[in-house]
């Protein structure tokens, strides 16, 4: 296996990013800006766009998968390149500028004091204090999607969980290790992951978080896809759910 | 009789099946398919090459699990078997996906370390072979 060892800092905050050329730069550089002593890597998901280009010219590791191959995967190129560089805990954020710096921080803390092994950014755990106007709102569609999955994993996993589908965690070198060494949903990893890492015996905690909308392009999901994602995801829970749990993961080779 | 065959039809699909086999050969020796693959057509073949030699085959078959109709029976079996192959082919193709997956990860890793021995090279970043943390390493354990 290839090792890289430490590179400049010991945690590291990636990116997934699928043509992201119009954002990824500003997230970039607001994450650099607030939290410097960390290293970026934004995974270029096979864009057709400069998403690379730009990302490396704002200060980000840039590695480029050579087609799509999906969120999860994305996010596993980031689980797999911070086991082997030797990161001690990651943060991942999506590209397109929802999520704050702050919120970042907030998680990153969370697993640093060791108050758990997870911590996931919540849309909905808080209602936000200020409310300007730029706060997220999901459509009608989405919000059926949302509860239904609420409902589900919090069922399966016992525990209440109010965000399934967020896209900003972040994790100790144990859990980097579960998600690097194993395999992954390809569209939607989401609700798989939350079951998975709270089978496997880890401390998952839900932190809230402020979202804004995006700052450029369109988000990759349809109505279309909202139905497959829901047809999906309840398929991957419950695959999940009747799955053995993984041997302990810092046991493992 | 049910399930009789006339020596026309017989021949014509004794000589189907065998084409079909002689096909599914041919593509095992060209390497257009694979052995472990080419198996599961053979035995589908072999089956429907029994039914044809041995015609009574067939309604005793039928028979056997209840089915009094042999034409329903036949319609039944080739619905399965190709169920059967088209579960086997999505199950080939996700793990198939899974490994072109895997390969492309390691292409996009590859491909950063190298971009960043170069660098080290020139100084531009801190790698193990350019600093040995001993600076930090003692705040940062855990």
């Amino acid at each position: 296996m290839v090792t890289l060892g430490p590179l400049t800092h010991r945690t590291l905050i990636f990116i997934p990013a699928w043509n992201e050329e119009g954002s990824i730069a500003r997230v970039v550089q607001e994450v650099r800006h607030a939290l410097p002593e960390t290293d970026i890597l934004v995974i270029d998901d096979g864009s057709q766009d400069n998403t690379a280009v730009v990302a490396r010219a704002a200060g980000a590791l840039v590695a480029i998968h050579p087609a799509n191959l999906g969120i999860g995967p994305a996010r596993r190129t980031g689980y797999i390149f911070a086991l082997r560089g030797g990161y001690e805990r990651i943060a991942h954020c999506d590209a397109d500028g929802q999520h704050t710096p702050e919120s970042i921080q907030r998680l990153l803390r969370a697993v640093q004091d060791d108050e758990c092994d997870l911590a996931i950014g919540s849309r909905f755990l808080e209602p936000p204090a200020s409310n300007d106007g730029d706060a997220y709102i999901p459509s009608a569609m989405r919000s059926i999607g949302i509860r239904l999955f609420r409902r589900i994993v919090s069922l399966v996993t016992r525990q209440r969980f109010t965000d399934c589908t967020s896209g900003l965690y972040a994790a100790n070198r144990a859990v980097i290790r579960q998600f690097a060494l194993g395999p992954t949903n390809i569209d939607y990893p989401e609700l798989e992951n939350i079951v998975r890492t709270v089978r496997n015996g880890f401390r998952v905690k839900e932190y809230p978080v402020t979202m804004h909308r995006r700052i450029a392009g369109t988000s990759s999901i349809t109505p279309v896809k909202t139905f497959f994602y829901v047809f999906n995801g309840v398929i991957s829970i419950f695959a999940a759910s009747l799955r053995a749990s993984e041997p302990a993961p810092d046991t493992r080779q | 009789m049910t399930g009789s065959l006339s020596l026309h039809a017989q021949i014509l699909a004794i000589g189907l099946t065998l084409g079909l086999l002689v096909i599914i050969f041919e593509m095992v020796r060209r390497r257009r398919i694979q052995e472990r693959y080419a198996l599961l057509w053979v035995v589908v073949l072999l089956v429907l090459l029994l039914f044809t030699v041995v015609p009574t085959t067939l309604p005793a078959a039928a028979h056997l699990v209840g089915i009094s109709n042999t034409t329903a029976a036949l319609l039944a079996l080739l619905s399965v078997m190709e169920l059967v192959l088209l579960v086997h082919l999505t199950s080939k193709s996700s793990v198939a996906d899974e490994r072109l997956t895997l390969v492309q990860q390691e292409i996009a890793l590859l491909r950063l370390e190298q971009e960043l021995r170069e660098k080290a090279q020139v100084g531009l970043v801190h790698t193990p072979a350019s600093d040995t943390r001993e600076d930090d390493a003692g705040q940062h354990n855990s």
